[in-house]
Parts: C-alpha cells; sequence; structure tokens
C-alpha cells in the first residue's frame, strides 16, 4: 500500500511529491500522459508574480504571497533559471489613471517594496518601444522569469531522486473507499494508498465525480500565446502589461529567459477539455491587445503560436481541501494563474493537511533523513565558457555534436534528457528540456536527429518514437 | 489524318511551348524547340511518353543508410510502378560507385538502374 | 589559433564551388566547414533529377551533381572539417565550430566565404492555426526522413504550397506508395517550375488546388485532417468553401529564408525583407574581407546558379586575400630600402 498517490504530473502535482518526499512516505504519481509537464504547466506565461493584485481573504491571494518568497530558494536548490524582471504596467488614457492609482494602493497593501508610479518620460526610457500614447506606468519590481515546465521536471527529478515513483500514461478510471484509505483504479492496474491528492488540473472535476461528489466543476479556458524569434528586432527588460480592469485582462509581453519575446495570453472559455488548437480570431485578438502596448511587434517574426487549458473552479479562488464525501481524498483544484507562483506554498500548505489528516490516522509524518533538497540541471554546451568547453568535450564526447543548430543543442544534452529520471519519452519532451526544437526552424533540421536519438535511448524503432502522446507517431512505416 | 499537339518542354527549366504535327501516327514536323534535346522530347513524348525515374533503395554497411538511384535515361511512365517494384527488390551492399550499373537492362528495356552516389564502406 | 587563408563555411554547393574556385586561383590553405556527416548539403537528400543542365550539359540528380565537386575537392588539400559546427564568426574573421573529434576550435583566416544555405518557412511562420499533432512537416524535413532515413511519413498526405520542392515530394509521396490528396497553393497560378507540375502532378493524376489554402490542422494526436478554403486576391479564406481533406501528414512547402543567424551576430548586414546578406559586385558582404554565395545571399531556382556564384565568391575571395598577401610579403622590402614603394 502506498501513503500516498498523487493523481497529476504537472507543476501542482510535482511539487506536492518533492514537498512530500521529505517524509518517510511510499509516494507514487499517475501520469495519463506520455509526458510530464504536459497539461496547463506547459502553456504558461512563465511570470512568477509578486503579489501585487493579491486578495488576502482569498487563498489564492494568500498562496502567491508566500508562494514568492519561496520560490527563489527553490529555483536554487533545483538549479533552475529565475531571472528576476520588474513589471511594467502602463496606462495609455485617463481611466487608466484611476486603474494604475487602484493597482498601487493594493500592491502597498500587500506590502510590495519599491513600487511607483513611472511618469510618460520614465516609462519610455525604461521601455522604448511602448507606445507614444503612453500616460504613466506602474512600475512593479521583484516579479521574475521561469521556464515553467523546466521548474516541473526539476521538481519531478528531485522527488524520484528522494524515492517518488512515477507512473507515465497511468490515466486514473475510478476511485473506491477502503479500510484507511482509498483504492485507485488506473488503465495499468488498481492501487491502493493511505491518501489520494487530485492535483489533475483541468480534469479535478472529473476526480471529484470518481469520488462521488460534484462539489465543484471545473471551467476551462483556453489560453493563447505567440513566441517571436530572438533575432527579431523587438526586445524588452520588462514583463509589460496594459492595466485594465480585472474582467478584461490585458496580455503580457515577456521576455523569456532564452531572449524571445512572449506575447499572451489571451483567454476564451471552452467546452472541449482536449484541445490545444489555435485560432485565427484569438491570434487576431491577442495581437490587437498587444499592439496597444506597442504597435512596433514584428508580427511576421512569430515562430511559434500556442495553446493550453487553465483550470478555473466555479468556486472562484484555489479549492485545496478534504473530499467531504471520501476519507482520505485530497484536492487541489481550480488552480489557475498564478498557479506557478503559488505551486511551492500550495506544496507546502498540502503537506500541513496531510500532517493532519495522518495525525487523525494515529499516524506521524517522520522526516525523511536521507532527503537532498539538491537536484542539478541539465549541462547545456551553450553554457560553457569557451576555454571549458575541450575538457567538458573530452569527457562527454556527445557535447561536440550539435543536433540542433538554432538554439545549438547537443547530442549530449539530449541523449542525458532522456536518460534521466523521469526523462524525455517523446520529441516534444527532448524539446522542453533542451530546447532541440525551439527555434526559428522549429525541429525542421533538428527533427530527424532527435527521433533517432530517442529510438537510440528508448531502445524503439522510429516508426515507434512519439511526438508527444500515445498515438503520435511521427513516422507510418520504413520504405523497403 | 492530320493533327496537331501542344506540349511544354520539360528538358530544361526553359519551358519552350513545342508544336508537333503527325500524319496517323507518324510524327512529321515538330517547332518551338531551342535545342536537340527539346526536339527529341517532343518527338518521345508523343509516341512513347519517358521520364528519368529516380528512388533510393536501403544499402548495408555504408557510411549512410539510403543509395540513390535512377534509370540511365528515359523510361517509359506507363511502367514506372514496375520498375519501382524491380528496383525496390534490390539489395546494395558498400561500397558503391556512382554510375556503378545495379539493374542491367531493368524489364527488357534497354535502359539500366544506375546508382546515383558512391557510397563508402563505413569503417 | 590556428590560421588560414581562407575559412568556407557550409558544404552545399555554394561552399564546394567557392572553396574549389578559390584553390584554383592560387589559395593553398583552405578549411571548410560542414555540420553534416557528408558533404553536398541539401543536394544529399535531392535525388531527383534536374540539376546540372546549364554547367554539365547534362540531367543529373542532386547527389550525382554534388559529388563531382566533392571529388575535386577530395583530390585537393582543402581541409574538410564534417560534422563540425561552426558556433560564431566575428567581424576580424575567426570562426568557433565544435565537433566530437576535435572539440571546440577556434581558427584564424584572412577571409571567410559564409556558403550557410537556407531554412524552410514553417506553419508557424506563415500562422495555421489549429490543432498541433504529430504529422505535420516541412517538406524538406520529410525529404530527409524518407531519402537519408528511409521513412514514409504518412499514409495520406496534402502538400500546402506548389514550389518545386513540394511538387518534388508530391511525387516522392506517391512513388513510395504514399497517396497524395492534393496539392494546395494559394496563388492563382503553381509557383514552381511548369516542368515539374508536368512531371510531378500530372503524370500521377495529382490534383492542384489553386487559390486554396489549409486554414486549419485537425487532429488530437496525430494529423487527421485539414480544412481548406478558397481564397480571394488579398489572400483572405472566402466564407463558404471550406471542406475537410482527411490526411495524416500535411507537407508545408512554403517558401525558403536565407539562414544567416552567424552573419547577424556578428553585425554583417542583410536586407530586412528577404533575409539575404548584402553583398557587393564581387560578393563581399558589409565586413571587409567576408563574402558570401549561394542561397544565403538570396533563394535560387537552380543549383547550377549557386554553383556559378560560388565561383565568384571564390575569385574574388582569391584576388582579396592575394592583394593582402602581396602587401605583407612587400613590407620587408621597403625596410631594408631597396625597394620604393610602387
Amino acid at each position: 500500500m502506498y501513503d500516498i498517490v498523487i493523481i497529476g504530473a504537472g507543476i501542482v502535482g510535482t511539487a506536492v511529491a518533492r514537498e512530500l518526499s521529505k517524509y518517510q512516505l511510499r509516494i507514487a504519481v499517475l501520469e495519463r500522459n506520455n509526458e510530464i509537464a504536459g497539461g496547463a504547466t506547459k502553456a504558461n506565461s512563465g511570470i512568477i508574480y509578486n503579489g501585487h493584485t493579491a486578495r488576502a481573504e482569498k487563498l489564492k491571494g494568500r498562496l502567491t504571497l508566500r508562494g514568492r518568497q519561496m520560490f527563489e530558494e527553490l529555483c536554487r536548490e533545483l538549479d533552475v533559471a529565475f531571472k528576476p524582471v520588474d513589471m511594467l504596467i502602463a496606462g495609455f488614457d485617463e481611466e487608466d489613471d484611476a486603474a494604475i492609482e487602484e493597482l498601487r494602493r493594493r500592491a502597498e497593501t500587500n506590502g510590495i517594496a519599491g513600487i511607483r508610479v513611472l511618469s510618460r518620460e520614465e516609462a519610455l526610457r525604461r521601455e522604448p518601444f511602448l507606445n507614444d500614447g503612453v500616460r504613466s506606468a506602474l512600475l512593479n519590481p521583484g516579479c521574475g522569469i521561469v521556464d515553467p515546465w523546466e521548474v516541473c521536471f526539476a521538481l519531478a527529478e528531485n522527488a524520484a531522486a528522494n524515492g517518488v515513483e512515477f507512473r507515465l500514461n497511468t490515466g486514473v478510471t475510478g476511485l473506491a473507499p477502503l479500510q484507511g484509505g482509498i483504492e485507485v483504479e488506473t488503465a495499468g492496474g488498481t492501487l491502493q494508498a493511505r491518501a489520494v491528492i487530485n492535483c489533475a488540473g483541468i480534469n479535478t472535476d472529473l476526480i471529484n465525480r470518481m469520488a462521488g461528489s460534484e462539489s465543484f466543476s471545473i471551467l476551462p479556458k483556453r489560453g493563447q500565446y505567440a513566441v517571436l524569434d530572438r533575432s527579431a528586432r523587438f526586445q524588452i527588460s520588462h514583463i509589460v502589461a496594459h492595466c485594465k480592469s480585472e474582467k478584461e485582462k490585458s496580455v503580457f509581453l515577456i521576455p523569456t529567459l532564452h531572449g524571445n519575446v512572449m506575447i499572451g495570453p489571451s483567454m476564451e472559455g471552452t467546452e472541449d477539455r482536449t484541445s490545444k488548437k489555435t485560432t485565427a480570431g484569438q491570434m487576431q485578438k491577442l495581437m490587437k491587445s498587444a499592439h496597444k502596448i506597442s504597435s512596433r511587434i514584428p508580427e511576421h517574426q512569430v515562430i511559434r503560436s500556442f495553446a493550453g487549458l487553465k483550470a478555473k473552479c466555479s468556486a472562484g479562488d484555489f479549492l485545496i481541501r478534504e473530499s467531504e464525501v471520501m476519507s482520505g481524498l485530497i484536492h487541489a483544484a481550480g488552480i489557475n494563474n498564478p498557479g506557478l507562483t503559488c505551486s511551492p506554498a500550495i506544496a507546502a500548505h498540502i503537506a500541513d493537511m496531510v500532517a493532519s489528516m495522518f495525525s487523525r490516522m494515529g499516524l506521524a509524518l517522520e522526516r525523511n533523513p536521507v532527503f537532498n533538497p539538491q537536484r542539478e540541471r541539465l549541462v547545456s554546451f551553450k553554457d560553457i565558457p569557451d576555454g571549458e568547453r575541450n575538457e567538458w568535450i573530452r569527457r562527454h564526447p556527445g557535447y561536440g555534436r550539435i543536433v540542433c543548430r538554432c538554439e545549438q543543442v547537443t547530442e549530449g544534452e539530449i541523449r542525458e534528457s532522456i536518460s534521466r529520471e523521469p526523462g524525455a519519452c517523446s520529441v516534444n519532451g527532448v524539446k522542453h528540456r533542451t530546447r532541440a526544437g525551439m527555434g526559428r526552424c522549429q525541429g525542421g533540421f533538428c527533427g530527424p536527429k532527435v527521433t533517432s536519438l530517442l529510438s537510440e535511448e528508448l531502445d524503439r524503432r522510429m516508426e515507434q518514437v512519439l511526438f508527444e502522446n500515445n498515438g503520435s507517431e511521427l513516422l507510418s512505416d520504413s520504405m523497403p | 489524318m492530320m493533327n496537331q499537339r501542344t506540349l511544354s518542354c520539360i528538358v530544361c527549366p526553359k519551358e519552350c511551348a513545342l508544336e508537333v504535327s503527325m500524319l496517323d501516327k507518324v510524327v512529321t514536323y515538330i517547332s518551338g524547340y531551342s535545342c536537340e534535346r527539346g526536339r527529341q522530347y517532343a518527338h518521345d513524348e508523343i509516341l512513347c511518353p519517358s521520364r528519368i525515374i529516380t528512388t533510393t533503395v536501403s544499402i548495408e554497411g555504408g557510411v549512410c543508410k539510403r543509395l540513390p538511384v535512377r534509370s540511365s535515361s528515359p523510361f517509359p511512365k506507363e511502367r514506372i510502378n514496375e520498375w519501382m517494384r524491380e528496383v525496390k527488390e534490390l539489395r546494395v551492399k558498400a561500397p558503391v560507385q556512382v554510375g556503378e550499373v545495379l539493374i542491367a537492362g531493368i524489364l527488357g528495356t534497354g535502359t539500366d538502374v544506375i546508382s546515383s552516389k558512391s557510397v563508402a564502406q563505413d569503417q | 589559433m590556428e590560421r588560414f587563408e581562407l575559412a568556407v563555411i557550409g558544404g552545399g554547393p555554394a561552399g564546394l564551388a567557392a572553396a574549389l574556385e578559390a584553390r584554383q586561383n592560387g589559395i593553398e590553405r583552405i578549411i571548410l566547414f560542414e555540420r553534416e556527416r557528408e558533404l553536398g548539403g541539401i543536394l544529399q537528400q535531392c535525388v531527383h533529377s534536374g540539376f546540372g543542365l546549364h554547367l554539365f550539359k547534362e540531367e543529373l540528380t542532386g547527389p550525382e551533381y554534388a559529388e563531382r565537386f566533392i571529388e575535386s575537392v577530395r583530390q585537393s588539400d582543402i581541409v574538410c572539417k564534417t560534422d563540425t559546427t561552426v558556433l560564431e564568426i566575428s567581424g576580424d574573421r575567426t570562426v568557433k565550430a565544435v565537433n566530437a573529434a576535435d572539440g571546440f576550435m577556434e581558427i584564424g583566416a584572412d577571409a571567410l566565404i559564409l556558403a550557410t544555405g537556407c531554412r524552410e518557412r514553417t506553419r508557424e511562420a506563415i500562422g495555421i492555426p489549429g490543432d498541433r499533432p504529430a504529422g505535420i512537416f516541412t517538406a524538406g524535413s520529410a525529404q530527409r526522413f524518407m531519402n537519408l532515413e528511409g521513412y514514409r511519413i504518412g499514409k495520406r498526405a496534402v502538400i500546402l504550397g506548389s514550389g518545386d520542392v513540394g511538387l518534388i515530394m508530391a511525387r516522392r509521396l506517391t512513388l513510395e506508395g504514399s497517396e497524395v490528396a492534393a496539392v494546395v497553393e494559394a496563388m492563382p497560378a503553381p509557383s514552381g517550375l511548369n516542368r515539374n507540375v508536368i512531371q510531378c502532378l500530372d503524370d500521377f493524376g495529382i490534383p492542384l488546388l489553386l487559390s486554396h489554402t489549409v486554414i486549419s490542422t485537425i487532429g488530437k494526436e496525430r494529423l487527421e485532417g485539414v480544412r481548406i478554403a478558397q481564397v480571394d486576391s488579398r489572400m483572405q479564406p472566402i466564407a463558404g468553401t471550406e471542406s475537410l481533406i482527411p490526411c495524416d501528414a500535411l507537407l508545408v512547402s512554403v517558401g525558403l529564408i536565407p539562414e544567416n543567424e552567424l552573419a547577424l551576430q556578428a553585425g554583417i548586414s542583410t536586407h530586412e525583407d528577404s533575409h539575404g546578406l548584402a553583398v557587393d559586385e564581387r560578393m563581399q558582404t558589409d565586413a571587409e574581407g567576408i563574402f558570401a554565395c549561394g542561397n544565403a545571399v538570396s533563394i535560387h531556382s537552380l543549383a547550377d546558379y549557386v554553383t556559378v556564384q560560388g565561383r565568384l565568391a571564390g575569385r574574388s575571395a582569391a584576388s582579396f586575400i592575394l592583394d593582402r598577401r602581396g602587401r605583407t610579403e612587400l613590407e620587408p622590402m621597403y625596410q631594408d630600402g631597396r625597394h620604393t614603394a610602387k
């Protein structure tokens, strides 16, 4: 019997897994997809918010403030890149002036240091690409940028190193109460656990239904993004947004860790829980919204657009609580923006809930004496100084062969990304772990090479290599 | 019976417009070409349309996985599928030289199947 | 740092011709970098015929055409670094490169020739909305999978774009037993050569849908179909003309873009619209001693023309180097006073 089964290997599931691996617990994470971080985590802005708009009366607000405090330390432990970036919220008319003042007041209440309103000139000096019509801007220091999937991979790897089991392609099909726990039915057999933590993102309400309750529902929202080429003549040094009311959200212009500018998200409600399609209409809306901030965005330099589903909850706040119908079940539902920022705080919060649940069962959580909080990043050839490259290649010859020319990713990195635990299982898994295929050619050149490396490392035939999930084979068959 | 056909030459990117006059099934006059190859193409395209056919076959022990091959001269296009089937039976071992005949006189025609690349043995 | 007179970046038709021409014009220390294992560049995957009509007056396949130059390079003393990626160049003509055998290297040269070719525009670059499943390829990567790796990329394909690569892939897929449901072209006329429309589509009865485009891709994991629509003269889809073509592969063949990342990093100028390197009549870029040729300068319709341009760049680089060599050899003589300046 497992002590803990976690449903879902997104940012919340992996953060909870890693947090609970600090204790002597037998833990399994079940992921229905072939890759971790495949849901909302992947289609995320990557912004770490400082909580300037957080509302203390809401759980989400409290967790944002706490999550922000925890985030950099977490990134240090997991050797994940964190780039401190200030946010600039620009206003373009009189109504905006009032909105900016309102934002400033709320930020002050939340104790955000250094927040101030910039004049038009100062705003333009800091961000020359802003439209000329800018009236003022709120400078909101203390935000940051990460690669959301990198945080998730790092959490998962660290959790796995501390004993957590990851089971991919293992969707949950049913839950049943059990003496002192829960029986979890999956596509790959039945598991038993003392506690089950529902971190199923967009499908948390379906898991709730399996437990016999319809106490909440998830309203999926589709967010679309566009990414500009790194060499586009459009660079920004702040996260930039247009100040708008809570209802009418602005898109963000985001300087990513890798020198691209990302634009998004546009948001729309959707019934379809599986479709991550982009649409011409939303892309137009996205660009229109972005052009209000800067009309100089080079639309023709978009190298990639994508969409993701976000899990808004009917409750209107994060819903983190024990199930009212099945003992041992904890929900972490409706974790929408800023869920990434909150993730370490959510994990700590859930660890507290597990501790109290276990104490009710007469069990105590014992510290894992061999817990290692550290994880090392995948060494990227691009980041090795010239003078040290030969020594590295001598020890790891695969680092001498560049596979992805646009992002300068080597064979060594790709093989390493596949062999890690849990490692890349597909072309997209390699892409998100190494950036191979993320550049301007979008895998046109490196795709065939990445496919053959996956074929070798996973010991599968080329035509069995997956683009991402089961059923996404890239090639149909070999030619005579 | 006299008749006339207009063709677009495919010999080179110049794409000359060719006019072919025929009496019954005999070509009597060709115009519009600007080289001998074009005149020959017009003639053949009426009587027996033929193409250079190219494909790849697997190769063992070479520095690459596939060997590009071709017909040594234009081959009747009606029989392309037969040609493909026959060629796909080829089993080639490195080394091989460019121009090396892999199938002589394929399907009883006068054209050969030749290698269009030299492939050295993998060391 | 090892020094060469000339470093050529790229071992495709442009780079091969440039290196050979420079050698024939008296340049002795030449190094050529190629990232693939074999020389020849994209010609190696162009197994169809149609190359060499201008230069050799015969119809060759891509690999045959490449081999004529590769053989000459092999017989010369040009140093070829294959399987080697150039990471960076700088205006003072140093080159940083890496491979598994030699590791990281830095070399200096009196002149550089950039022959870095081009890349394909992707579905993202033209903004096709819809799902992002497996089964969507650029025509060139499909060509590589088929002709170099030996795999079929789908059972039923739609090809977007009637440029020569798209047309040639339509025939290639058909010959290898995949069905090509249609070639879809937004313009009112095919953009490839007429000879390719005849040989690649008409010969096989493949439909060419002019003034049509793909408006979305459908499929959760693997592509299941594409929606197409007729477009008006401004390339906008016309309402009411949409239809669905079931297919498991979409090949996107919507143009080529000069690949000049190395040059851009070194601050060398490109044309903003075409992305091609800006060169003078001798193929010199705005960085002294750095020349360019082939598709890195502009997209050529024929490899033969690329060769011709490569030769020009090779000759120009040679005279640049010889000019400098002449000056440096004369310098000591000035000093001992036996000669007066010319």
